[in-house]
């Protein structure tokens, strides 16, 4: 099989962005990219397939100009013969076009096979729910972030289709650029199902953009046929240089059944009952009820022990975070009520009783977007120092907390750097650290391993097992469903629905 | 050496706002030199004082209105959170109040008070006169910080960041000040500070202007502070900017301007030039900011 290789190097305003050397991608399988947020699987991937702005960028393919491989004859087959599917599904769709005439754009033509792909990726929905959003601008209607993702999709497999129906020699390159980021573990599932049936037939070259680590037990347990085609790769950070390296998917899977084995060597039992949160909210004229199975029954309340951790799963968009901000006093809820150390909060609790009992001192939180979450303009220092803690830690401290999640021969000018100089994943990294410093009793831990690589992701889960251990009680709201699941018990696991 | 004095110079060229900074200090200090040279002493030290007098002023309206602005924002944000209606209303109703009021007009009222309690001798010490001028002017410039600040606070407060602080246990007047004021806006603050320090030297020298032309017939430009506006109305100076008018219809008279009617031209300069540069280094400064 051919291999593509690049050599990238993207300027902005003469400040350097990217340079990678040999990036590789194997014609006619599936190449797998992984990597922290923010180390440049994106970025990379635009520039191969010539859709990085030229003007906005200095970039240098193979020591080319970018507007010369843009113009050359490659180039534009790779654009007009693949397809490139956004991470982020808003910024794809067009806002004054209907979906439905969208799905028939350009090239993706009448396309014969719509119906089926609808009716794939949309298995559990009704019909005419899905024809229904046809007719529909993604705005102000707005389709659900999982929704506009599936129509993404359906684009990219019809211009597969299209590909398996004529003859050519010519094996186009499909980019999915986190695909599934939207997406529940059975929706991905099923796109994933569909996509290698594709392969299948006719074999592409795939780009499979994430950092959802959990789909390689999905894709190496459920298609052995295709074990010789699917490459996993990986994108790492050398101080200041970015390399591409392959990604031995023997170690997650080694990982995830040595956590799956642990746990249920280690039966702790857990502590006196720090909160107990009842099973019925509403907010924003919803109902949230929080049960023991996703079938909606029964219903209970949601408890966490001293040394527990509870994981809160529930598909994306169903109020998982509102559940955490609701706990935090940082949503008002029409009704809800909770009680910790037998203190009890409800919908007419005053903040101050947060304020004064809660923030920082009783439960900590980490919330799900780290460039969010931090301030940019704030050093790494800065970050971790300014919180209130019994005694201000020095810098040798720090550097030790800084290990527990960097790697251990991380440089002392780290503790220099502003945020907005760190990749999304080190931001991630110093968002956890600066809950965890808190050493609260109970820690609520939102997404925590969003961006992270593997290495990183096997850190923050032995730090949230250390911390468990100590006797910390954690609720978790995670999509990573496989990692989590390995690290806590079947009790502890509640779904949250919507009435 | 020569290398390195290139490399400096484009550097500071590539940077417009210190580049116009540079030569607006350039310029008045070349100014500065001629008017030693040219202009006769007594005239000379009257511009001086004018010009010192006028941008200490100036300085002292913008460190007021930060201060005012400051105070206000937080007033402003803490009364809305607290939902405690009266209070909020009385404060937000007063600032509107002195929102409506045109600034000119709202200054020469204000201006008054000052003649009154100088025509009842109650104030003769010139530096008091002059804080009190620029607490005038400060009172309708101020309105554009406090704008500024609480547009910063509600932009934040929307945001996860300003929520995860307030989680981790940090106060919120400290995450207004440090995080937000300090750390995150401290370029809009500045920007908003170049320019409102050049409205308030365009504002001084209208309303100085108008002053000087008569406020009262006992207390006037001779008993209140020496200021570029004041000393624009003048007769000398108002002859020489005649002089550049009768420069369009005489060419051949242009060389006598820089000799002859340097007093008037000096003022004129001075106010346009300062004017233009604040304007230049204000935009390249939120341009740099922006990139």
């Amino acid at each position: 099989m051919d291999e593509y290789k690049f050599n990238i190097s993207i300027y902005k305003a003469d400040l350097p962005i990217l340079s990678i050397e040999n990036f590789r991608l194997v014609q006619g399988k599936i190449n797998f990219l992984l990597g922290e947020s923010g180390i440049g699987k994106t970025m990379i991937s635009k520039s191969v397939f010539g859709i990085l702005d030229p003007d906005k960028f200095q970039t240098k393919i193979n020591n080319a100009d970018y507007k010369t491989y843009l113009l050359e004859k490659d180039t534009i087959d790779l654009r007009q013969n693949g397809f490139f599917v956004f991470q982020e599904p808003s910024t794809h769709l067009n806002p004054l076009l209907k979906i439905g005439t969208q799905l028939k754009e350009g090239n993706l033509g009448t396309g014969k096979n719509e119906h089926a792909l609808l009716k794939q990726l949309w298995k559990n929905s009704d019909e005419k729910h899905y024809l229904s959003l046809l007719k529909i601008y993604p705005k102000p209607y707005r389709p659900s972030g999982g929704e506009k993702q599936r129509f993404l999709l359906v684009m990219a497999l019809k211009k597969i289709d299209r590909y398996l129906d004529i003859k050519t020699k010519t094996i186009p390159l499909f980019i999915f650029d986190e695909p599934t980021g939207s997406l529940d573990d059975e929706l991905r599932n099923w796109f994933l199902e569909v996509l290698f049936e594709k392969f299948n037939q006719k074999p592409f070259t795939i780009l499979f953009i994430t950092h959802d680590y959990s789909i390689i037990s999905e894709v190496v347990n459920k298609n052995p046929k295709l074990h010789n085609f699917i490459i996993f790769n990986e994108l790492v950070r050398y101080q200041d240089e970015i390399k591409q390296q392959v990604f031995d998917e023997q170690n997650y899977l080694n990982w995830i059944s040595k956590s799956k084995h642990s746990l249920s060597s280690q039966q702790q039992k857990p502590g006196k009952c720090l909160l107990t949160l009842n099973s019925e909210i509403n907010v924003f004229d919803k109902n949230i009820t929080i049960c023991k199975n996703d079938y909606g029954n029964p219903k209970i309340p949601l408890k966490i022990h001293q040394g527990e951790i509870v994981y809160l799963k529930a598909p994306s968009g169903m109020g998982k975070t509102t559940v955490a901000k609701i706990i935090m006093g940082l949503i008002h809820a029409n009704r809800f009520e909770f009680s910790f150390n037998s203190h009890k909060y409800n919908h007419t609790t005053s903040k101050k009783k947060w304020k004064r009992n809660l923030w920082g001192k009783l439960i900590s939180m980490t919330f799900q977007h780290a460039d969010e979450a931090l301030n940019v303009n704030s050093t790494v220092r800065q970050t971790l120092m300014n919180i209130p803690r019994k005694k201000r830690p020095k810098s040798t401290e720090l550097m030790q907390k800084l290990k527990l999640v960097f790697d251990s021969e991380i440089d002392p000018s780290i503790l220099k750097k502003r945020i907005r100089q760190l990749s999304g994943g080190q931001k991630q990294r110093i968002n956890l650290l600066r809950a965890l410093l808190l050493e609260t009793p109970l820690l609520i831990l939102d997404e925590p391993l969003n961006g992270l690589d593997f290495n990183s992701i096997q850190k923050i889960i032995n730090l949230i097992i250390e911390r468990r251990n100590t006797g910390t009680g954690i609720l978790i709201i995670s999509h990573n469903e496989e990692i989590i699941e390995s690290i806590v018990e079947k009790d502890s696991i509640y779904y949250l629905l919507q009435c | 050496m020569i290398t390195s004095l290139k490399k400096t110079i484009q550097r500071i060229f590539q940077r417009k706002d210190i580049a116009w900074t540079g030569i607006w200090f350039l310029g008045l200090i070349t100014l500065w030199i001629w008017d030693i040279l040219f202009l006769n002493k007594p005239d000379f030290l009257q511009i001086q004082t004018a010009i010192i007098n006028t941008f200490l002023m100036s300085l002292s309206v913008v460190i007021l209105s930060v201060f005012l602005g400051w105070i206000f924002s937080l007033i402003v944000f803490f009364l809305r959170k607290s939902q405690n209606h009266i209070p909020y209303t009385i404060i937000v109703f007063s600032i509107n109040i002195v929102r409506s009021i045109p600034q000119i007009i709202g200054i020469l009222m204000l201006y008054f008070l000052i003649t009154f309690l100088m025509f009842q001798n109650l104030i003769n010490n010139i530096y008091i006169i002059m804080l009190l001028m620029a607490v005038s002017i400060a009172i309708f410039q101020f309105l554009e910080i406090m704008d500024l600040l609480i547009e910063r606070i509600d932009y934040y407060s929307k945001t996860d960041f300003f929520n995860a602080l307030l989680v981790c246990g940090v106060k919120e007047l400290t995450i207004i000040n440090k995080e937000i004021f300090f750390k995150s806006s401290r370029g809009h603050i500045l920007n908003k500070v170049i320019a409102l320090f050049g409205s308030t030297i365009f504002l001084q020298c209208s309303i100085d202007f108008i002053l000087s032309i008569g406020l009262s017939t006992k207390i006037n430009s001779v008993n209140f502070p020496l200021t570029l506006g004041n000393l624009l109305a003048r007769i000398d100076s108002k002859q020489d900017i005649l002089a550049i008018g009768h420069t369009l219809m005489n060419p051949t008279y242009f060389s006598n301007l820089f000799f002859e009617h340097l007093q008037g031209i000096t003022i004129a300069f001075v106010i346009v030039f300062t004017l233009l540069c604040i304007y230049k280094i204000s935009n390249a400064f939120m341009e740099r900011l922006e990139s």
